[in-house]
C-alpha cells in the first residue's frame, strides 16, 4: 500500500473525469446557436476548468509525460469560436493544458 | 454519532494559521453533529463531504486544522493526508484523521500518511477542542 501513488492516481482519475465534462462543456459552447446556451456552456467551462487549475497544485511535478491526444481537440475548439475574446480563460486553460501534460498516460480514459 | 472517546497525538508541526477548521467527511449525519459540537467554539468551521471540493477549498482557504474521515470513497483519509503532506504549501496545515477505532496498526498507517494526530469515533466537544488544541491551531 503506498497512499501517495493511490492518491496520485485517485486525483488523475478524477481529472481526467473532469477534463471530459470540461471538453463536453467546450463541445457545447462551440455548437450552441443561442446566446443562453453559449452562456450557459460558458458556466460550465468556468467551473471544470476552474477545479481542474485548483487541483493542479496537488500533482507532483516528476510525474510522467501524458499522451496530448485530447488537447489538441480542446484548442481547435477554442480557436475556432473565437474563445480568446476572453484572455483570463485562456490563460486558465493553458495552465490546466500544462497540468494534463503531467498526468501519466495511463490515467487517460 | 455519540459522544467521546479517544484521541491521539502523534506530534504536530508548526505553521500559519488562519482560525478555521474543515471537516471532511461523506456522511451528512457526522457533519450535522460536529456542525453541534462546535456550534458555540471560537472556531469557524468549513464542511465537506467530497475530498476534491475539499481540496479545491484548501488552495483558496488554508485553515488551522483538517479533519478528514477515514473512509472515503473517492479519496480515503489516508491517501488525501499523503497528497496533502508531500506538498511544501500545505504540509504544516494539522491534519487529524478520523477513525472508527483505534489500534496499533491503523494508528501506524495514519502516522506513516504523515497524519499529526488521530480522533476516534465516536467522539464529543471535548476530544475535537483537544486535537485542535493539540495541534497548535489558533482560534479566532
Amino acid at each position: 500500500m503506498n497512499p501517495l501513488y493511490e492518491a496520485h492516481s485517485a486525483l488523475g482519475f478524477y481529472c481526467s473525469n473532469e477534463m471530459a465534462l470540461l471538453e463536453q462543456a467546450l463541445e457545447g459552447y462551440c455548437n450552441a446557436s443561442r446566446k443562453q446556451d453559449k452562456e450557459s456552456a460558458i458556466i460550465d467551462v468556468k467551473k471544470y476548468s476552474s477545479r481542474l487549475a485548483l487541483l493542479q497544485s496537488f500533482f507532483s511535478l516528476d510525474t510522467d509525460k501524458a499522451n496530448l491526444g485530447q488537447l489538441p481537440k480542446l484548442c481547435i475548439l477554442l480557436g475556432q469560436e473565437k474563445y480568446q475574446e476572453n484572455n483570463e480563460q485562456i490563460l486558465l486553460l493553458t495552465k490546466i493544458f500544462r497540468l494534463l501534460g503531467q498526468i501519466p498516460a495511463s490515467e487517460w480514459r | 454519532m455519540g459522544i467521546s472517546k479517544t484521541t491521539h497525538n502523534l506530534g504536530f508541526g508548526t505553521g500559519e494559521s488562519s482560525k478555521s477548521l474543515r471537516f471532511i467527511d461523506d456522511n451528512p449525519l457526522v457533519l450535522e453533529t460536529v456542525k453541534q459540537l462546535l456550534e458555540k467554539s471560537p472556531y469557524k468551521l468549513e464542511l465537506n463531504d467530497d475530498p476534491f471540493d475539499a481540496l479545491c477549498d484548501l488552495v483558496k482557504n488554508k485553515p488551522s486544522a483538517v479533519f478528514i474521515d477515514v473512509r472515503m470513497s473517492k479519496l480515503n483519509g489516508y491517501q488525501f493526508c499523503a497528497l496533502l503532506k508531500t506538498q511544501a504549501s500545505y504540509r504544516y496545515i494539522p491534519l487529524i484523521i478520523v477513525l472508527e477505532y483505534a489500534n496499533t496498526l491503523v494508528q501506524a498507517k495514519a502516522l506513516a500518511a504523515g497524519a499529526d494526530a488521530v480522533l476516534v469515533k465516536p467522539f464529543g466537544k471535548n476530544e475535537l477542542l483537544n486535537v485542535v488544541k493539540l495541534s497548535g491551531a489558533q482560534a479566532a
